[in-house]
């Protein structure tokens, strides 16, 4: 789990992905599949590295189709979010990067349950195929909702340094 | 005196920038969504400007935008999005900036002066 304070915190999940070989199901709800491939190609990342689902682009675009992304308009949807994140992790992409988990427990439908029995599909599931997965969440929301719940499930943490933020 | 309209379901936003507006001499009234602008509009008021959160629960702000008529509307996004995008998005006419948020106040005041005066 990446835990972020501020808005800039791209260039961590991008040294991720950089120190891995393996392709990316990136899971977007505040970031445009087209934002994260220009900023992707600022570190040297491939495009296609990337597979998008996209539950963003939808709300503010008519018209937001790119190569390798499905668009979810549900996106309190865990279900469909697992459903679809398993096939793409199937098509060779399994390496998932979750941004983020503060934007999804805003809604009233997603409670402790739903998020931990979601967490817990995606950990065995991508066990199971040699994947990995990075959880972005902001520092107030794991006091603040039910994630304080689910920080055993993960095995590692990562906040981001002091000096980067200033304070 | 000039009439803002901020639309954003946070209050933490709503409440400073509407204090701000208001001590530079603009009238500011505000709707906590989408639906919640366009009723506002349909019941008669005209703003200069809009400020409006680009993504909220209820309506998506793209659907309402169109029925807004020629009001100028200036984008608050949280939402990370390409220059290509911002590009496309401005084709809009009524869409006359896009201001990304977390943003400084002044400069905020700034842009909201040069959009209306």
């Amino acid at each position: 789990m990446l835990v972020k304070r501020e808005e800039d915190y791209l260039n961590r999940i991008f040294e991720i992905i950089k120190k891995s070989d393996k392709n990316i199901c990136y899971v977007t709800f505040n970031k445009t599949p087209d934002f994260i491939l220009e900023s992707a190609a600022k570190y040297n990342i491939q495009r296609d590295r990337f597979y998008f689902i996209d539950c963003i682009t939808a709300r503010i675009k008519s018209s937001a189709r790119i190569k390798n992304s499905v668009q979810i308009n549900d996106f309190d949807n865990l279900a469909k979010i697992s459903k679809n994140i398993k096939e793409i992790a199937d098509l060779g992409y399994p390496l998932v990067i979750f941004d983020s988990l503060s934007n999804i427990i805003i809604y009233h439908s997603i409670n402790d349950i739903s998020i931990v029995k979601f967490l817990k599909f995606l950990f065995e599931y991508l066990d199971n195929i040699n994947g990995k997965v990075a959880f972005v969440c902001y520092e107030n929301d794991i006091g603040n909702y039910s994630l304080d719940k689910t920080l055993s499930l993960f095995d590692n943490i990562i906040k981001p340094p002091f000096e980067l933020f200033g304070t | 005196m000039k009439k803002i309209m901020i639309v954003d379901d946070e209050p933490d936003i709503i409440t400073p920038v509407k204090e701000v507006l208001e001590r530079n001499g603009y009238k500011v009234v505000t709707a906590v969504n989408a639906d919640d602008c366009l009723k506002k509009i349909k019941a008669g008021e005209k703003p200069d400007l809009i400020l409006m959160d680009i993504v909220m629960p209820g309506t998506p702000v793209r659907k309402i935008i169109p029925k807004l008529g020629k009001i100028k509307i200036a984008y608050l996004s949280v939402v990370g999005i390409s220059e290509a995008e911002k590009k496309d998005l401005m084709k809009n006419k009524n869409i006359v900036d896009i201001i990304q948020k977390p943003f400084v106040l002044s400069k905020l005041l700034k842009r909201v002066k040069k959009l209306v005066g």
